[in-house]
């Protein structure tokens, strides 16, 4: 036990230098998911809420909490191996490149802050209000400003590589795919750019601002906007392939298994649509706002709610395959990290769930 | 507020009889007691009265769609169950306990923090109700959203948005954008009273800046996206200022986002004054000083004009009587007696009857509206009417004859009918019977139709009104005019062959004529005011109107000639039968799914809060204050721990303990206490007393109106009483009681009252409860009456007189900013007290803003006052009379504070001494 703990800890300071897993942040694209009933496998009480998404560090789980804490779990277990605590304050998701966390803060000496978790110190911070989640590909770390300035820095040292001024808020991260970064923008412009250089490729007008992280895969973008509407564009041109309505402003993410796009929207609903289409497929009601990220495999769609419960909905048909009472609303996203389905509260709980 | 007022009463009640001199203040009087039940819907306790269930049951489906709607809006869903308390009337909704302070009838719903309490009253339209009850839940979920994310974010101090935000976010999220808005901006860019974002303390509070909060909420959203509030709430955690939120959530300064929000209305009025004109502009203006509306015609033989009217222009509201161009004469005094509490002047009109001899007009009196008939010349009431099942009544109009009198009441449900009374035989008929907001009744000259307005057609449903005629003799309800527009206050010409009306068909609200035909009308525009005409009356030869007329913020009265008036082309409409149910609402009697629970009285926490201090006199001392309630405030309880750590005395010697509990649910007011103190205190004579006492107490206040009431407090202590000034030490059981009565007409501005009387007189006496031995007899009384002189300007004078008699006198002081100044604090003191003031006060400045390094402080009203004081405190000897003259002047910031500063010279009304006193305090004039 001694010495799983010591390693453990180990990984959490990075003395192996291991470091964690990479993350793109291209939506919620999963190939599997535990299948329900699942079992909650632990439970960790934290000093704050939850603030953006769980990372996968495997073998840990790393969650920010909204008191600029950095917690660090062992995922099996559930024990905590270490924390750490921001001394500003913290505005954005934590992202993990290699032994780099890359951390958004706020405050008169707002930055991209790029902590070493091996060295245990600041490895370099770029001036500016970054509180929406990096993007990292390589060595290279892609960051939005909320005025609108998209920025590609040098992983290693923070060095500006280029910026392109979108000229308008950005309520949303950029998605990286392929040799492009799409990125929608809070006037409802959807722009790909080139990750080389910044440069602009299309250009697309929605009608409203875009309020989801853009989804790419297989040649078409999608994105939602904050009157509601869903639309499907292509990723070559920005060409609209379908746009479709939600009614209400759509979760932060959407999630795509298969044909099927899933997606939650503050009018309670979580929506099952035809990817490629548009069509509707299902509908499913929770008691409460959804903003949270789904996650979606070919069977299993996870979602959770204000109304506390994390779901479980046939990816097909949306039909109720398990639910969970959780302490209190979850407006965070949900993961999955390996078999593991990862949840936390606005009442400070981290939950983890999996078949047992 | 509450817990504080809680807190000092028990303070106050628990103390010796020098501190139960009754304080003045206006009565909250539970007229009406009701049966409470609970209605349980997923989100909401909804608390109603049995007679009211139907309404409740509305309230709970509205509610329930409102909170999903603002769950989209706001992306939040609000962690707790809200409590939301309806009453069928305002009449009833004004004896709320839920906040201490009194309702105006202008206040249509409230929010309160507290405990998060939901409260409002039915206004007699159910959309209303709705919509308010909408603006209401903004402000549930703007709180907490806001309290969310600041807890999310570890912020522990509560950031409260601006008060034109969160208004006029309730209003752009409750209701479509209305005529009254473009009314309000209209004018106040006309009349160059439109102020900035940065001006906007200038209005805070009233209703231009609840109209200018939702306009620019409205641009808001248009220039930065509906989600920006959403966005806004979402960083409210970032920073303190709302300038600051805003700018990091739109990426643009508040300053540069004002002169873009008043460019944007430049832009969109100002072509309007080329096609209109302000009232004055094109009527003659018949009224001058105050708030004047409603006129109402008096057939005279005279060839002049004249009408009566609600005026306020003497500070209450009252009904005048203007003849010709004649000083106008106060017929009926409002707001001062029990009688006519209230006139309802926004919401009713005067009725006059066709000989000119006699009005009618509507008046609150002892918590039920009564139908007064006032004899015009005689100045005198000769008819008074209240109907069981009517509790509010409005807009009365005599039938042709003059025995009968049509006017619209709301029944203990709410809901608001037609009825006609007889007032030779006081019988009521009821006309129409059914969930439309029948108003403003107005019966034709041959007696055969009623024209009224309703929301009884398919725009109804969205707060429209129509005009609609009753058929007297079959009952066969006719939809007079039609469209999606605001149709109001009909008035037949005295032919009968044409009504005069308001509507806002045209986006302002314009004065129409329409004439009647058996078949259709042909309606044509009268006026074209850039701002708002409203409630014509015609006059006696149907040549011309009077009509209310909005202008400069203020409505005045103005008379138009028919020949001048703008002639546009006449339309004509077929009048139909009005539809029989053109809309219903969600949860109708017996379709309610909701839990019904009756009321449970359960206490829950007001505030709780701890102190210590640190006083070289008095030592170490700290404790705990509660004050618990139920949803409705109408029970109480409050308790206070305290501990004085003094060097020489032991633990038990330094403990207070108090316990209150109140009941304020009926008319009687009751409240107990059990109370051990043990405090060496300052007496109001400025010395020191110790007294250790144990005890209970039993209170009791009896209302008689919302100004008049009597009071009477029975305590018994034991009492160890050290009276280190004149080193007397006594103990013993003591009872003390008292009785006084206390009356409280007076109007206030924020420095102090301005216009009206107060009164209060009083006898209590204290007696050692085994030996027998009288304490003492306490006398007081204590008289003040206030003059207006002009708009702001008073005479105030103030009568007061103590004695105290027998073995342990009290003792009363003079001296200083609110008894006699020129005389140190307390300084002069005995067992007999005399007092005269005589104060004139008058405006320096209205509205005073002094830039200070920490910020701007904006002193609402900076006067002036002088003054001659009189008066003496003895024991035997009189001595002579102690006087003063001088000035002073009083800042008030924010309705809370008001700082004096007082010279005065004293002098004993032979001479005036050389010297000049200078005192400084706070406090409102007395």
């Amino acid at each position: 036990m001694a010495f799983w703990r010591w390693a453990l800890c180990a990984l959490w300071i990075g003395l192996c230098g291991c470091g964690g897993g990479m993350f793109y942040a291209t939506g919620a694209l999963v190939k599997d998911a535990p299948e329900p009933p699942l079992s909650l496998l632990w439970q960790q009480k934290m000093d704050g809420a939850p603030l953006g998404a769980a990372v996968d560090a495997a073998p840990l789980l790393m969650q920010m909490s909204s008191a600029g804490t950095l917690y660090a779990f062992d995922l099996r277990s559930g024990e905590r191996v270490g924390k750490k605590g921001f001394d500003d304050k913290v505005c954005g998701a934590v992202q993990l490149a290699g032994d780099v966390l890359l951390v958004g803060t706020v405050g008169k000496e707002a930055a991209l802050v790029a902590w070493d978790r091996r060295v245990q110190k600041e490895r370099w911070r770029h001036a500016g209000s970054f509180c929406l989640t990096p993007t990292v590909r390589g060595d290279t770390v892609f960051v939005a400003a909320e005025d609108g300035v998209l920025r590609a820095l040098a992983l290693a040292g923070g060095e500006e590589l280029w910026r392109a001024s979108l000229e308008t808020r950005l309520r949303t991260s950029p998605t990286l795919d392929g040799h492009y970064l799409y990125v929608g923008d809070g006037r409802g412009v959807v722009r790909a750019l080139r990750a080389v250089d910044g440069d602009e490729v299309w250009r697309h007008q929605l009608k409203a601002g875009v309020r989801t992280v853009p989804l790419v895969h297989g040649g078409t973008v999608w994105v939602g906007t904050a009157t509601g509407e869903v639309a499907a564009l292509n990723s070559d041109d920005g060409g609209l392939q379908w746009e479709t309505q939600l009614g209400a402003l759509p979760s932060e993410g959407m999630a795509l298994a298969g044909e099927t796009l899933v997606v939650g929207a503050a009018n309670r609903g979580i929506y099952g649509f035809n990817a490629a289409r548009g069509d509707p497929l299902w509908h499913f009601e929770t008691d409460g706002v959804v903003r949270s990220w789904p996650v979606v495999s070919e069977r299993v769609c996870y979602a959770a709610s204000s109304d506390g419960r994390l779901y479980a909905l046939g990816t097909k048909e949306g039909n109720l395959l398990w639910k969970f009472r959780l302490d209190g609303a979850a407006l965070q996203p949900v993961m999955r990290i390996g078999a593991t389905v990862v949840v936390a509260t606005e009442k400070k709980m981290l939950y983890a769930f999996g078949r047992r | 507020m509450n817990a504080l007022r809680l807190l000092c009463g028990l303070v106050l009640l628990a103390g010796p009889l020098q501190a139960q001199f009754t304080s003045f203040g206006k009565n909250k009087v539970q007229f009406a007691e009701f049966a409470w039940q609970k209605m349980e819907t997923p989100h909401f306790d909804v608390f109603f009265f049995e007679e009211e269930k139907e309404l409740a049951s509305y309230a709970a489906h509205m509610a329930e769609r409102q909170y999903r709607d603002l769950e989209v809006k706001f992306a939040h869903t609000v962690q707790r169950r809200v409590p939301l308390i309806v009453y069928s009337s305002h009449i009833y909704f004004e004896q709320t306990n839920i906040i201490p302070s009194l309702l105006p009838e202008g206040v249509a719903g409230f929010t309160e923090y507290l405990k998060g309490r939901v409260a409002l009253p039915l206004s007699g339209s159910l959309p209303d109700f709705e919509r308010v009850l909408h603006h209401e839940l903004v402000h549930v979920f703007t709180f907490d959203r806001i309290a969310h994310v600041l807890e999310r974010h570890g912020v522990l101090d509560f950031r409260p948005a601006p008060l034109w935000f969160t208004e006029g976010l309730a209003e752009y999220w409750s209701s479509e954008w209305s005529s009254f808005g473009d009314m309000i901006l209209r004018d106040a860019l006309f009349s160059r009273r439109l102020y900035s974002i940065a001006q906007m303390e200038y209005i805070y509070g009233t209703f231009q800046m609840y109209k200018e909060g939702e306009s620019i909420c409205h641009f808001m959203a248009e220039r930065h996206g509906e989600d920006v509030f959403e966005q806004l709430f979402a960083n409210w955690w970032r920073a303190e200022k709302f300038e600051e939120i805003f700018q990091l959530t739109t990426g643009e300064s508040l300053r540069e986002f004002d002169e873009a929000w008043t460019y944007s209305l430049r832009k969109r009025y100002l072509p309007d004054i080329a096609a209109s004109d302000p009232p004055a502009h094109m009527a003659e203006k018949r009224t001058r000083e105050g708030f004047n509306i409603k006129p109402s015609i008096v057939p005279t033989e005279l060839d002049s004009v004249a009408f009566v009217y609600f005026t306020n222009s003497q500070g209450y509201t009252q009904i005048a009587l203007q003849r010709g161009e004649g000083v106008p004469e106060i017929v009926v005094e409002g707001e001062r007696l029990p009688v006519f509490e209230s006139l309802h002047a926004l919401s009713t009109k005067i009725a006059v009857a066709p000989d000119g001899q006699r009005m009618a007009f509507a008046a609150k009196s002892r918590g039920r509206d009564h139908l007064y008939v006032w004899d015009i010349e005689g100045g005198e009431q000769v008819g008074d009417f209240i109907f069981d099942d009517v509790v509010a009544i409005a807009s009365p109009s005599f039938a042709p004859e003059g025995q009968r009198i049509v006017f619209s009441g709301a029944r203990q449900s709410g809901l608001v009918d037609l009825y006609v009374v007889d007032l030779q035989s006081g019988q009521l008929e009821a006309l129409t019977r059914d969930l439309y907001h029948d108003r403003q009744p107005d019966w034709s000259p041959d007696g055969r139709h009623i024209a009224f307005s309703s929301d009884r057609f398919a725009a109804g449903r969205d707060g429209l009104y129509n005009l609609f005629l009753y058929e007297v003799e079959s009952g066969r309800i006719r939809h007079l005019s039609q469209g999606d527009h605001n149709d109001q206050h009909p008035a037949f010409s005295p032919d009968g062959l044409q009504i005069a009306f308001s509507s806002d068909r045209d986006a302002m609200f314009n004065l129409y004529l329409t004439q009647l035909d058996s078949a259709r009308t042909g309606t044509r525009r009268l006026t074209r005011v850039l701002t708002g005409a409203f409630d014509p009356q015609w006059r006696s030869d149907g040549s011309g109107v009077l009509f209310s007329g909005f202008q400069g913020g203020g409505f005045q009265i103005y008379e138009l000639d028919i020949e001048d008036a703008d002639s546009s082309e006449v339309v004509w409409h077929p009048i139909v039968d009005a539809p029989q149910q053109p809309w219903s609402l969600e949860g109708r009697q017996g379709e309610s799914l909701y839990a019904l629970r009756p009321y449970s009285s359960e206490m829950t926490l007001d505030i709780a809060q701890s102190q210590i201090s640190q006083d070289p006199e008095f030592g170490t001392s700290g404790g705990i204050q509660l004050a618990l309630s139920d949803v409705l405030g109408n029970n109480r309880y409050a308790f206070v721990l305290s501990h004085i750590a003094g060097s020489r005395t032991g633990f038990f010697d330094g403990l207070n303990v108090a316990l209150s509990r109140m009941h304020l649910g009926q008319q009687l007011n009751w409240a107990w206490g059990l109370f051990r103190l043990n405090d060496r205190f300052s007496s109001t004579f400025g010395r020191f007393v110790r007294e250790k006492r144990t005890g209970g107490y039993l209170g009791l206040s009896y209302p008689f109106s919302r100004h008049d009431r009597v009071e009477t407090r029975l305590s018994l202590r034991h009492a160890e009483i050290d009276r280190q000034f004149e080193g007397r030490r006594l103990s013993g059981w003591l009872a003390n009681n008292f009785v006084s009565y206390t009356h409280d007409s007076s109007l206030w501005l924020p420095t102090g009252p301005l216009e009206g009387r107060r009164y209060s007189l009083g006898i209590g006496q204290t007696v050692d409860f085994k030996s027998s031995r009288r304490f003492n007899v306490t006398l007081f009384g204590d008289y003040r009456h206030y003059f207006r002189l002009s708009q702001g300007t008073g005479w105030a004078m103030r009568y007061m007189g103590r004695r105290s008699t027998g073995d342990v006198p009290e003792f009363f002081s003079l001296g200083g900013s609110w008894t006699l100044r020129g005389y140190p604090w307390r300084s002069i003191w005995g067992r007999n007290m005399v007092l005269i003031n005589q104060e004139l006060r008058f405006p320096l400045v209205d509205r005073l803003v002094i830039d200070f390094p920490f910020g701007a402080m904006d002193f609402s009203a900076f006067r002036g006052a002088l003054f001659v004081d009189a008066g003496n405190a003895w024991n035997d000897d009189f001595g002579e009379w102690r006087g003063a003259v001088g000035s002073g002047v009083r800042l008030a910031l924010g309705g809370v504070f008001v700082f004096r500063l007082d010279a005065a010279r004293r002098t004993n009304f032979k001479r005036l001494g050389n010297q000049t006193h200078w005192d400084f305090f706070f406090g409102w004039d007395f």
